[in-house]
């Protein structure tokens, strides 16, 4: 064997390494879930989004994340998914119908959801280092009652039920105390706070027999 | 030289004619490596021993060996051992949807193989060959209850395959059978065997006829919990042709079935609670350790120190009392499960660490004086600070807390060093910790005692301990027959059940006049706290949600510690060198226990699903 059968020999095996490569995806998808035009505000990491694409032999779906704001961003190879909003696991009215999606280029989609309850004319306040927020909330699914309202706070600008500071009774009113139609008042006293750089506050709405709320906007209290 | 030739031709060709006429006996050998069909299945001894294989694979979650991290999953314990993997179990954000995943079809197949070539077998003795398929078709059921409690229902498969070519396949895919129809056959295998195994029946290791009594009070309350309370959910977990979710209308035939099994048991079966030491607590620990002359145990996973032996005491040994290079303080118990267990007097567990206006602490003289009349049974389940364990007394202390006169506030004072001393002489940090962030080191202040051999070398890796794992005991079986009575309405029959074992614990007899589902659930967490029991009651209770809801707020999310320091405080004799106790979260538990209402059911894997198209998914994945 002579050199020069050496060098091709290296040739070859390096330029193998091209031979089985795909391209990796490039097609972004993004999107976001809506409800009456506006995007719904949701807790971050719930599993409420998938994408399936029917005639390959894995059929596993792709989760798509969701951010808290209610957007998404994927990025996909091109062709034909069907989105599928898992049954469930999101506060919002079970629809089994899958959306069928062509991505070929940038592609950006409105997902319709119900969910149970929305929340509207919010606003919060800090007064004498007391948070005082106030919303609205109407009913959307008639089967559904509402279980309670509750304000919560946090030291990073991701909100939810289960990361946040407060405990509070007065920053929750059950449905007890929630008139027809009312403005809801929500207070949260802040001076347990001072240590906190940073807190964001958010609203969230709990219907009976679900585990997961519907939320505000975050609102940067400092 | 033609002659010769000739000669040396005949003579060559004799030679090799003879060794090829022994090739034959040479081709023709009996292995001796293994074992073939028909000396299998002709011998009770040699088919023993393929049931002894299944019956060593029976143990999927849970037990001493590969599943012993089973109580940090609920809020009895946390992982205060190394702080690699196994960490993961304080930080996670959430169940994952694939824990408790259960497909082992591998397993099946290998039981119905035992089941049919037994069954085609002509020569055995028809006594030994109908005990040995009993206990086959006894395996089989308990298979398919691990099957249906994770997965719901599942296909089921009572014949062995063979697969000649690829156009088979489509006549062996079969659906999902619906959950009732699971417990259903459950059931009806138990029935159908309960009286075919009298060579085992004083067996606690064997399958028998009270085996399968226990089993059947277990999975039938199981299915009837699930009827009842998953339709009460808001949102009852389902699928559209019932592969999860059983009719609430089944739920009192289920309760039924559950309390007669029970009741043949109690009533008809050689067993009754371990009670044979006066002192309650070091009872209640003995009837987990004590092999021989144990009437409490119905059936058992045993180990031998002659080849099968596990470490859990190599694992979970209190730190100063540890024998290995490595290991100890793996599972340790948490406040919460502490504070589960009631006052003997019939107050509610919590613990008095400060006075009711919260001004001061509670002063204790030693540190076991603050868990005086507690049921007798946290005492036998848990080493709280100050107690015994081979011998020696434990002294858990996370600090000193010193008194400074001019601020008239305490100052914490703490060390890394276990065992360290402070400027007095006395313990600083005592030497089985707490302490908040060592790797092998109780981070809640109590160490695990259920289960934990004290035979001196059995914490030593190379020796391991031969403690038994019980599955089925009596006293789980009088809870089973006290919520079922409750449920289907006969609360005096049930106060007698639950009084029973509540005696043995040292409450004394009859100390429960009325009852409700909470003092029922109460009782079955403490009564088999670190068994393998709470994960599985809450969930078909359907209160795993609930419990295990997210919150950081919620106590049950996260694992309580309990604290001891000492007081340095010489101007005031009442308070010098006492015991005072802080209640806090574990340091390394950072992550409150989230269980989504798709963790009641796990995901089928993905493979399964690719390869058979009439698996219908579960809920909520």
């Amino acid at each position: 064997m002579n050199k020069l059968t050496y060098f091709l020999l290296v040739i070859i095996c390096l330029s193998g390494c091209a031979v089985d490569n795909y391209d990796p995806p490039s097609t972004t998808f993004n999107g976001r879930l809506v409800f009456d035009g506006q995007p719904l505000q949701i807790r971050q990491g719930i599993s409420v989004l998938q994408l399936y694409q029917p005639g390959y032999e894995n059929q596993n779906p792709i989760a798509v994340n969701v951010k808290q704001d209610g957007s998404f961003s994927s990025i996909l190879f091109e062709g034909t998914y069907k989105l599928v909003r898992v049954a469930g696991n999101g506060p919002w009215e079970n629809n089994p119908d899958s959306i069928t999606v062509d991505v070929h280029g940038p592609t950006n989609i409105d997902v319709p959801v119900v969910p149970f309850f929305s929340i509207s004319d919010v606003s919060f306040e800090v007064k004498d280092d007391i948070l005082v927020a106030q919303c609205k909330i109407k009913k959307n699914v008639e089967s559904r009652q509402l279980e309670k309202v509750s304000l919560f706070v946090n030291n990073t600008n991701l909100v939810d039920h289960t990361v946040q500071l407060t405990a509070a009774p007065s920053s929750t009113k059950t449905a007890a105390q929630i008139g027809e139609d009312e403005i809801i008042e929500l207070q949260q006293d802040l001076t347990g706070y001072s240590n906190n750089p940073y807190l964001f506050a958010r609203i969230g709405v709990k219907a009976v027999g679900h585990p997961e709320y519907i939320y505000s906007i975050v609102w940067k209290v400092r | 030289m033609n002659i010769i030739k000739k000669i040396i031709i005949c003579s060559l060709s004799g030679a090799l004619l003879l060794t090829f006429s022994g090739c034959e006996k040479w081709l023709d050998r009996e292995p001796t490596e293994i074992l073939l069909d028909d000396q299998v299945w002709s011998d009770p001894k040699l088919a023993e021993l393929v049931l002894a294989n299944l019956y060593n694979r029976l143990q999927p979650f849970g037990g001493l060996e590969g599943g012993k991290l089973s109580p940090t999953d609920v809020d009895e314990a946390m992982w205060s051992g190394g702080l690699g993997g196994n960490n993961g179990r304080n930080t996670r954000v959430n169940y994952p949807y694939t824990d408790k995943q259960y497909w082992d079809y591998g397993l099946v197949r290998d039981v119905t193989l035992f089941l049919e070539k037994l069954e085609a077998s002509t020569v055995m003795e028809q006594e030994d060959r109908s005990q040995l398929l009993a206990e086959g078709r006894f395996i089989r059921a308990y298979i398919y209850f691990f099957f249906v409690r994770s997965m719901g229902g599942v296909p089921l498969i009572l014949k062995t395959y063979q697969y000649n070519g690829p156009d088979d396949v489509a006549g062996m895919i079969e659906p999902r059978r619906t959950e009732a129809e699971m417990y259903d056959f459950i059931a009806s295998e138990l029935d159908a065997i309960k009286d075919q195994m009298p060579q085992t029946e004083k067996s606690q290791t064997r399958a028998n006829k009270w085996t399968a009594l226990a089993l059947k009070s277990q999975a039938m309350l199981y299915a009837a919990s699930l009827a009842k309370y998953n339709n009460l959910m808001t949102d009852p977990i389902q699928t559209a042709n019932g592969e999860v979710g059983i009719p609430a209308e089944r739920a009192q035939g289920y309760y039924e079935q559950s309390l007669a099994a029970s009741k043949e048991l109690i009533e008809q079966g050689p067993f009754s609670l371990y009670n044979q030491n006066p002192d309650k607590a070091q009872n209640f620990y003995e009837l987990f350790t004590k092999k021989i002359g144990n009437p409490e145990v119905i059936w058992a996973l045993d180990y031998t120190l002659d080849g099968k032996y596990h470490n859990f005491t190599v694992e979970n040994i209190p730190r100063s009392l540890r024998e290995n290079a490595s290991g100890s303080a793996g599972v340790t118990p948490s406040l919460n499960i502490v504070e589960a267990f009631d006052y003997l007097d019939g107050s509610p567990g919590t613990l008095q660490t400060q006075t009711d206006d919260g001004a001061d602490y509670i002063y204790y003289d030693h540190l076991e004086d603050i868990f005086a009349g507690k049921d007798y049974r946290m005492f036998g389940s848990i080493i709280t600070p100050g107690s015994s364990f081979r011998g020696q007394q434990l002294t858990m202390q996370a600090g000193v807390m010193e008194w400074n006169a001019g601020t008239n506030k305490y100052i914490t004072r703490t060390s890394t060093e276990l065992g360290s001393r402070f400027t007095d002489g006395g313990y600083l940090v005592g030497p089985d910790g707490p302490l908040p962030n060592a790797a092998n080191v109780t981070n809640t202040g109590f160490y695990s005692r259920k289960y934990l051999d004290s035979r001196e070398g059995s914490g030593q890796g190379g020796q391991g301990s031969d403690v038994w794992w019980i599955r089925f005991r009596l006293g789980e079986i009088l809870l089973n027959a006290t919520e079922a009575a409750y449920e289907l309405g006969f609360e005096n029959e049930a106060l007698g059940y639950i009084n029973q074992i509540r005696e043995r614990a040292g409450f004394g007899p009859n100390s429960l006049q009325t009852l409700n589902m909470d003092m029922i659930r109460k009782e079955f967490q403490v009564e088999l706290a670190f068994e393998e029991h709470r994960y599985w009651d809450l969930k078909r209770w359907r209160l795993s949600h609930v419990v295990f809801d997210g919150n950081r707020q919620t106590p049950s999310t996260l694992a309580y510690a309990l604290w001891p320091y000492r007081v340095v405080r010489p101007d005031d004799p009442t308070k010098h060198n006492k015991y005072v106790f802080v209640k806090r979260v574990a340091p390394r538990f950072t992550q409150p226990r989230n269980f989504r209402l798709g963790n009641y059911y796990s995901t089928i894997p993905q493979n399964a699903i690719n390869a058979n198209p009439l698996l219908v998914k579960n809920p909520y994945h």
